[in-house]
C-alpha cells in the first residue's frame, strides 16, 4: 500500500465519523432553531392578539395571507386553573383559505382580563413550510456532506501526492543504483528540509557504499594478486622435492597430498581474481561467439573426463545461439555451467542442453531435491561439500551474466535441476 | 467512535436543557425583586393578566402582560428592558427623569408609549409615531429614521 | 648457457636460481635495477629472466637500455601483471617472451630453451628427447624423423612430459594442463589412463626411445632409455 492512499484512507475514515457526527449535529440544531422560531412566532402572535385583545383594539383580520389562525373564546375559572400556562401541540388543522387540512403547530394561552374573566387563546401556524423547509435542509446536508467528503479525499490525495513527489523520485533514484555501478545523477530539487536531508544522506550512504565496495573490490583483487606468487613459490618449491631421490615413498606420497590441496588454493585464488576481473570489466574484447560450438566442443571434453559415469548426454540445437562476448568469459561461462551439471550429477545421470535462439538450457540429474536459487549463485555456496570444488564456479556464471545481463534461472522440476541463460537482444548477432 | 457518540448525546442533553421551557408562565413572586419592586412603585393600580419567563439562547428575561393589553419586559437582574404602553401613556413616574425632561421640554403636547433599553441606546416611542434616541446616560442623540 | 634471473622477490629468486642450477645452466641474480643494468652491461647472457616491477625502476626501461646498448642476449619478462598493455609494451620493446606469475618452472625452462633455440642459427624449434622431436610449432612428433600420427590429446599430453623429462607429474596437474580447468572437480582419472595407453602404444610400434612409467599412486614420469 502506497504512503499517500494510507494516508489518504486514514484521514477520510476519521473525516467520515467527524463530518457525520458534525452534519447530524448540525442537522439536529438547525431543526431545533427552525421548530423554536416556530414557537417563537406563536409566542409573538399570542402576544400580540392578546395585548389588543385586552386594550380593546381591533384583532386582525383572519384572511390577512399568512394562513396562520386564531380563536378566543371565555372559559371558565376551573377551566383556567386547570389549563395553566402555554401549551404547545401539533394538530391538523382546518385553513379556512386554502379549504384544506393542513399539520399547524398550536399555542394554547389563558389570559384574563380586567374583570377578571378568564380567555383562552389558540393561534395556529401551518407547518408545511416548515417540513418542506426540513426536508430540503436535510437533503442539502446530505448532499453538502457528501461533497465534503469527496472534495475533502480527492484534495488531501492530491496535495500528499504532490508533497511526496520528491520522495517517490528518491525511491525511483534508489531503485536505479546497483552497487558497483555508477551512482547515478540524483536531480530531486525540494524546497522541503526533510526532503533534502533524505536526499543528501541517501548520497551520501550511497557515496560510501560505493567507496567501501570499491575498497572491497580492490582489497580482494590486491590479497589475490599477492598471494600467487608464493603460492606458486610454494608449489614449485615442493615439486623440485618430490624429485629428491632420497624422499621415501611415503614421504612422496605426502607432498603429493600437499601439492594437491596448494593446487586447491591456487585455484580459488586465481578464480577470486578473475571474479575481481569480471567485475572490474577488464574484459572488454568482444566477438560473436558461436555457443553451439562452444558447448559441442566443452561436451566432448566432459563426456571424456566423465566417460566412467556412463552418463546419457545430449544436445538439442533449435537454433544458432550467437552473442557478441569476451570469448575467455564465454568459455567460462559455459564450462562452469556444464561442470556444474556434470560434477553434481549420478552415475547414469542425463545431461541434456537445449539451444534456442536467444536462450541455453542445461539439464541434468542430480540429487533429488531443489536448490535455493538465490543461494547457488554467491560465492562458496556449496550443497555438499566436493573435493577440488572451489564453490565459485556457479558465482562466476552470475558474474558474467551479470556483465552482459544475461537473465540467469534456475528451476527444479521432475528429478532435473535447470539452468536457463536468456540472452539479451542487445548482444545477439 | 464512542467519544462521537458521546459527544453528540451530550449536545442534545445540553439543547433540550436550553429549550426546556423557553417560555413558561410564572407566578408574580417568581419575578426578581427588583421587578416586584418597580412594578409595585409605578403601576400598582394595573392588574396583572400573566406573568411569564422567557430563555432565549442563555438570555434569561420575564414579561409582565398587565390585564388592560400594555407590558413590561425585565432582564435576568430583574432591571426592565421594556415598558410598552403602546395602548395608553406611561406613568411618567417610570420613566427616567432625562428623558421626561427632553420630552416634556421639546414634545410637551406628546405622550411616551414605549421605552426600550437596548444595549447601547435607549430608544423612545412618543404618540405621533416618533422615536428618539438617547445614549445610555439618556442624552438625546437623535430621531430614528 | 648463462641466464640473469633480474627479480627482487627473495623466495622466488632462489627457487629460480636452484631449479635452472638443476637443469645446468649458468644463474646469476640481480635484485635492483642498477645491478642489474651493471651486470647486462659487463656480460652477456643467453637469456634475461626480467621482472618488470623492480624496487627501484622499472624492467621495461632496463630493457630499453639493453637495446641501446645494442646487445642480443634473449629476454623473457616474467610479471606479476596480467595486463595486455604491459604484454605489448614489452614484446615491442624487444622482448621475445612473456610469462606472468605465478608459472609452472617446467613450463619457464622449456620458453628458455624455446628462445634461445630460436635465435641459433639454423636453430630448429623443437624439443628432442631421445629419438623423438616434438615441434610446438607444427604440432607435429618425429621419432627416428618419422611423422606420428597422434591425437590431440594423445599429442598435448606428450608435449606436456617433454618439457619436463625426468620429473614426477602428478594427474591433477596433467590433466588440467590438458582438459582445461574444467576437470577440478573429477575423482576419477581413468579418462587419462585411456589416452596415456594409446600414446604408450604408439610411441612404443614407432619405436621412441622413451617411454611413460606409471609411479604407482602418484603419477607419472617420462624416462629416455
Amino acid at each position: 500500500m502506497k504512503l499517500v492512499h494510507r494516508i489518504t484512507i486514514r484521514i477520510s475514515t476519521v473525516l467520515l465519523l467527524l463530518l457525520t457526527v458534525w452534519a447530524s449535529v448540525f442537522y439536529f440544531i438547525l431543526m431545533d432553531e427552525i421548530n423554536d422560531e416556530t414557537d417563537d412566532s406563536l409566542e409573538d402572535y399570542s402576544e400580540q392578539i392578546i395585548t389588543l385583545a385586552l386594550a380593546g383594539r381591533q384583532l386582525p383580520s383572519e384572511n390577512n395571507g399568512t394562513n396562520n389562525s386564531y380563536f378566543i373564546r371565555p372559559v371558565t375559572n376551573e377551566y383556567a386553573a386547570q389549563h395553566e400556562g402555554f401549551r404547545y401541540s401539533d394538530e391538523m388543522v382546518y385553513i379556512e383559505s386554502k379549504k384544506e387540512t393542513e399539520p399547524a403547530r398550536i399555542l394554547k394561552t389563558i389570559f384574563r382580563n380586567s374583570n377578571d374573566q378568564f380567555f383562552e387563546l389558540t393561534v395556529a401556524i401551518p407547518t408545511i413550510e416548515k417540513d418542506d423547509l426540513q426536508e430540503t435542509i436535510l437533503y442539502w446536508i446530505i448532499f453538502l456532506y457528501l461533497l465534503l467528503l469527496v472534495s475533502i479525499a480527492l484534495i488531501n490525495f492530491w496535495i500528499l501526492r504532490q508533497s511526496f513527489k520528491p520522495l517517490y523520485a528518491l525511491l525511483n533514484w534508489l531503485k536505479s543504483y546497483t552497487i558497483g555501478q555508477k551512482i547515478p545523477v540524483l536531480s530531486n530539487s525540494t524546497k522541503v528540509e526533510e526532503f533534502k536531508r533524505l536526499n543528501d544522506a541517501m548520497l551520501k550512504t550511497a557515496r560510501r557504499n560505493a567507496e567501501m565496495y570499491e575498497q572491497q573490490k580492490l582489497f580482494i583483487g590486491h590479497a589475490s594478486h599477492e598471494i600467487q606468487t608464493p603460492l606458486a613459490v610454494c608449489k614449485n618449491r615442493l615439486e623440485l622435492l618430490m624429485n629428491d631421490p632420497e624422499l621415501s615413498e611415503k614421504q612422496l606420497k605426502e607432498i603429493l597430498k600437499t601439492l594437491e590441496d596448494l593446487d586447491h588454493l591456487v585455484k580459488l585464488n586465481r578464480t577470486l581474481l578473475l571474479l575481481t576481473k569480471i567485475d572490474n570489466s577488464q574484459f572488454q574484447e568482444t566477438k560473436a561467439i558461436s555457443l553451439n560450438d562452444l558447448a559441442k566442443k566443452l561436451l566432448d571434453d566432459f563426456n571424456e573426463v566423465f566417460a566412467h559415469q556412463n552418463m546419457d548426454v545430449k544436445i538439442e540445437e533449435n537454433s544458432i545461439l550467437q552473442p557478441r562476448m569476451n570469448e575467455t568469459l564465454s568459455n567460462i561461462l559455459i564450462s562452469n555451467l556444464l561442470k556444474n551439471a556434470f560434477a553434481h550429477n549420478l552415475e547414469h545421470g542425463q545431461v541434456s542442453i537445449f539451444i534456442q535462439k536467444s536462450e541455453l538450457i542445461v539439464e541434468n540429474s542430480g540429487q533429488t531435491k531443489a536448490l535455493p536459487e538465490e543461494e547457488i549463485f554467491k560465492r562458496f555456496y556449496q550443497g555438499s561439500k566436493k573435493a577440488g570444488s572451489t564453490g565459485l564456479g556457479l558465482a562466476l556464471v552470475d558474474s558474467i551474466c551479470k556483465l552482459y545481463n544475461i537473465r540467469r534461472e534456475y528451476t527444479f522440476s521432475n528429478g532435473k535441476h535447470r539452468f536457463r541463460l536468456v540472452f539479451p537482444a542487445s548482444i545477439l548477432i | 467512535m464512542k467519544h462521537s457518540f458521546l459527544i453528540l448525546f451530550c449536545l442534545f442533553v445540553l439543547n433540550s436543557g436550553i429549550k426546556a421551557g423557553n417560555y413558561k408562565m410564572i407566578a408574580f413572586e417568581q419575578l426578581p425583586e427588583t421587578s416586584r419592586k418597580f412594578i409595585k412603585d409605578h403601576f400598582s393600580d394595573l392588574k396583572i393578566s400573566y406573568t411569564a419567563k422567557e430563555l432565549d439562547f442563555l438570555e434569561l428575561s420575564y414579561k409582565v402582560i398587565f390585564a388592560d393589553g400594555n407590558k413590561l419586559e425585565f432582564s435576568r437582574s430583574g432591571q426592565w428592558k421594556e415598558i410598552d404602553f403602546k395602548f395608553s401613556a406611561i406613568p411618567p413616574s417610570a420613566v427616567p427623569q432625562a428623558i421626561l425632561d427632553f420630552v416634556s421640554l421639546n414634545h410637551s403636547q406628546q405622550n411616551i408609549l414605549e421605552i426600550d433599553r437596548e444595549r447601547w441606546k435607549t430608544e423612545v416611542k412618543l404618540s405621533n409615531e416618533m422615536e428618539l434616541n438617547f445614549d445610555n446616560d439618556y442624552n438625546f442623540i437623535g430621531l430614528d429614521d | 648457457m648463462k641466464i640473469l634471473i633480474i627479480e627482487d622477490e627473495p623466495s622466488l629468486k632462489e627457487i629460480l636460481e636452484r631449479y635452472l642450477t638443476q637443469e645446468r645452466y649458468i644463474v646469476e641474480t640481480a635484485e635492483t635495477y642498477v645491478e642489474a643494468m651493471r651486470k647486462m652491461e659487463d656480460y652477456e647472457y643467453s637469456c634475461i629472466l626480467l621482472d618488470i616491477m623492480l624496487p627501484d625502476g622499472s624492467g621495461l626501461s632496463l630493457l630499453k637500455n639493453l637495446k641501446a646498448l645494442n646487445k642480443k642476449d634473449n629476454v623473457i619478462i616474467i610479471s606479476a601483471k596480467d595486463s595486455v598493455d604491459d604484454k605489448v609494451a614489452g614484446l615491442e620493446l624487444g622482448a621475445d617472451d612473456y610469462l606472468t606469475k605465478p608459472f609452472d618452472l617446467s613450463e619457464l625452462n622449456a620458453r628458455i630453451k624455446s628462445v634461445i633455440r630460436r635465435n641459433q642459427v639454423g636453430g630448429q624449434l623443437s624439443i628432442v628427447l631421445g629419438n623423438v622431436k616434438l615441434y610446438p610449432d607444427k604440432f607435429e612428433v618425429h621419432v627416428n624423423e618419422t611423422p606420428v600420427e597422434l591425437l590431440r590429446k594423445e599429442y598435448d599430453i606428450l608435449h606436456f612430459f617433454m618439457i619436463r623429462p625426468g620429473y614426477l607429474v602428478n594427474k591433477t596437474n596433467l590433466a588440467e594442463s590438458v582438459w582445461g580447468d574444467h576437470i577440478d572437480q573429477v575423482d576419477n582419472f581413468d579418462f587419462i589412463y585411456a589416452q596415456i595407453k594409446n600414446l604408450r602404444k604408439k610411441l612404443k610400434e614407432a619405436g621412441a626411445s622413451i617411454e611413460i612409467k606409471s609411479v604407482y599412486g602418484l603419477g607419472y614420469r617420462l624416462v629416455a632409455e
